[in-house]
């Protein structure tokens, strides 16, 4: 089986190409490297019946600058080509993508690969931007020039991906039978300024229009003058970042009251037409424990659609510009802030994200900071603490407490980073070198496919962790059943059960924090996966279906869960604690593992598990003694 | 350097690791670039040439000697 690599610049469309031709989902962001890792596809079935069965796999690349390589991902293009890193393949040819508003600098790695031996398929993307400022390029003299077919392609409409093909095709059976006398290409700064010159006078040959530049940049530039001002520029950041983390609770809320009451609905038919043990299963355990997370996707799918929005503009890239200096007063630099906000939505692309970063001490104190930021999963566990602390009329408050929990995970990453840059011994400066791209209008279809998609795919993921959870958590709240003939209630079951016993075992560690042993036992599930901890406190607590919104019922039971002596256990004091607890904690085994992954050192990654976790504890429990002792 | 003035690049010089990206970054001796803005308290300088914008911290844009 044949096997073409896409390469490119950073940015100029790899991904949106390797979509179309495999039909894949990948998420495609104006941002420049933005993709980290290779990927695998086969041709999409229409297309390869299109062209008699031709069906080859193609391979998606982080983009590089040039074949000498400087950081982690540019490395994962590298080995692809030269070393048969993706997956073993034997490649066969390359499919060059440039930018085509990009023309003079991209050319230049067009030239290096066409000195690798390589049979080469040339793409020009951003035909749309092109035909938008009226910039025509003569394709055939280009196609004269290279020496290798070259094919217009419109990401937007998919235009040109037949030819695309069709060459890929061609070009694999003129080289059939022929030795590939692949090689790397020599590379000094002579041969480069050479290659530069020769470039810029090929793109001003190949284009029909004079000051195409600036035609191109005007709208761009227009728009910099506001968002890059030198205050403004500041404001701006700030009022978009607190608009998207309070919009997160306000701009949910009347979907996700919807979909409470739905699921108390639903929990409550069950209980009542299905008798007995199966019943209470049925509609405290299983219906529970999923409503207890489905509830939450509205805020998840809105965070996604925020990120994703700022992503595809292209500001990303300004505001990682902007906030290099303040960055660097804690030992990272502009290009973490990608990584870092990307930890917003989940650790694991996060921290692989940080590829990207070319100095090895930034890359690992990123790579450190990124798990307190405040992930997907912890909404589920925010949104419910909020709930409890602030009443339903007062959305906009709560919303406002929801933003000061992100700024607070901010200043816990940047506590944490300004400690790390002191330990870590310095390598190298953190690198700026950052392309801003071209502002460009958010698609709004294709972004709210890509965050339908990922917040199914938060689902899908969480899904199965819970419903065995709850299956386990159930068994475990709800047994051992009373002797035959003795009466009891489901709060006195509860007390005698399974869970009960361990929880009180482990109780005296979550005393301090104000917790009794069933909110401690929501606290040691929410390590198999953090929103476990809803589902885990409506199991502990009994809630089932009594016609009221589940999430209703839930901080009910918990207005009026009381320890032993009568005294309350969810104060504002364990509120808040919980709430600091799982700002800092790191709960998520998947991230500890990524974290071995990328800093390939195991002791890194359980150093941090370990001293997360601690520190959480210790500033938990010493926020709510203060605060008990101030009389919350 | 000044903003909106154009400048020639004469030489790049500095640290191989920084003047390597340059290059391919599509700077070069004898090209013209535009400062557009200075950011991020000063330090970061955002500059144009044909039909690219970068953003320079001050050490690399240090390497970029013209006038």
């Amino acid at each position: 089986m044949s096997a073409w690599v896409l390469v490119g610049s950073p940015n100029s469309g790899k991904t949106t190409l390797y979509n179309w031709l495999t039909g894949s989902k990948f998420k495609t962001v104006n941002y420049p490297g933005a993709t980290v890792e290779y990927s695998v596809g086969l041709l999409q079935n229409h297309l390869s019946g299109a062209h008699a069965g031709y069906a080859p796999v193609v391979i998606d690349t982080p983009g590089i600058y040039s074949l000498q390589v400087q950081s982690e991902d540019e490395q994962v293009t590298f080995s692809t080509l030269f070393l048969k890193k993706a997956e073993q393949k034997e490649i066969t040819g390359v499919v060059c993508v440039l930018d085509g508003t990009q023309l003079s600098r991209h050319l230049v790695l067009a030239e290096q690969l066409r000195q690798t031996g390589y049979p080469i398929v040339f793409v020009v993307t951003m035909s749309d931007l092109l035909y938008k400022n009226k910039v025509q390029l003569d394709l055939e003299k280009l196609e004269k020039e290279l020496g290798f077919p070259i094919v217009l392609f419109d990401g937007l409409l998919g235009a040109g991906l037949e030819k695309v093909v069709l060459s890929m095709k061609a070009s694999e059976e003129f080289s059939k039978g022929r030795n590939l006398d692949v090689k790397v290409p020599e590379w000094s700064m002579e041969n480069q300024q050479v290659l530069m010159k020769k470039s810029v006078q090929l793109a001003e040959r190949v284009t029909s229009k004079q000051n195409r530049n600036l035609e191109i940049t005007r709208i761009t530039r227009q728009i910099d003058s506001l968002l890059l001002h030198p205050v403004f520029g500041f404001i701006f950041f700030f009022i978009f970042m607190t608009l998207l983390f309070s919009a997160i609770y306000w701009m949910a809320a009347p979907v996700m009251d919807i979909i409470d009451s739905a699921f108390g609905w639903l929990a409550d038919v069950v209980t009542n037409s299905v008798p007995g043990l199966v019943g209470n299963f049925l509609g405290a355990g299983l219906i529970a424990a999923i409503g207890g997370v489905v509830i939450f996707v509205p805020q998840i799918f809105i965070l996604f659609l925020g990120i994703g929005i700022l992503e595809s503009t292209g500001y990303l890239a300004r505001v990682a510009a902007l906030i290099d200096r303040p960055l660097s007063w804690i030992g990272l630099g502009g290009r973490s802030f990608v990584p870092l906000l990307s930890g917003f939505a989940c650790a694991i692309p996060a921290i692989m994200a940080t590829r990207n970063i070319s100095s090895k001490k930034e890359r690992l104190i990123a790579q450190s900071v990124i798990p307190f930021m405040t992930c997907s999963a912890r909404l589920p566990v925010f949104a419910l603490m909020i709930s409890f602390l602030f009443s339903e009329s007062q959305p906009l408050l709560a919303g406002a407490v929801m933003a000061l929990l992100y700024f607070f995970a901010i200043f816990v990453g940047a506590v944490a980073s300004g400690i790390l840059s002191r330990l870590i011994a310095s390598t190298q400066k953190p690198r700026l070198m950052m392309e801003l791209p071209l502002y460009r209008r958010p698609r709004f279809k294709v972004l709210l496919t890509q965050s339908v998609h990922r917040s199914k795919s938060f689902l899908s993921k969480a899904g199965p962790i819970i419903l065995v959870l709850a299956i386990i958590l159930w068994f475990a709240t709800n047994f051992p059943r009373p002797d035959v003939g003795v009466e009891m209630s489901d709060s006195e079951i509860s007390q005698q059960s399974y869970a009960a016993k361990v929880g009180q075992k482990i109780e005296p560690l979550f005393i301090p924090m104000g917790l009794d042993w069933r909110a401690g036992f929501g606290l040691i599930s929410a390590f198999a996966a953090r929103e476990v901890f809803v589902s885990a406190l409506a199991l502990v607590f009994n809630i089932e279906g009594d016609g009221e919104a589940q999430t209703e019922s839930l901080l009910q039971a918990m207005r009026t869960a009381t320890f032993a002596d009568g005294k309350p256990i969810f104060t504002v004091a364990s509120v808040v604690g919980i709430l600091i607890f799982f700002s800092i904690a790191l709960q998520c085994i998947s991230t500890v593992g990524i974290l071995k992954r990328e800093s390939g050192s195991w002791n890194l990654a359980l150093m941090q598990l370990l001293i997360s976790n601690v520190a959480a504890y210790i500033l938990a429990v010493s926020v709510v003694q203060i605060l008990k002792a101030m009389g919350y | 350097m000044k903003t909106q003035q154009p400048i020639t690049i004469e030489s790049i010089e500095g640290p191989e690791d920084i003047v390597k990206r340059l290059y391919e970054l599509g700077l070069f001796p004898s090209l013209q670039i535009v400062v557009l803005h200075k950011i991020s308290f000063n330090s970061v300088t955002v500059i144009q040439f044909n039909e690219t914008i970068l953003a320079l911290n001050e050490e690399e844009m240090t390497c970029l000697r013209g006038s």
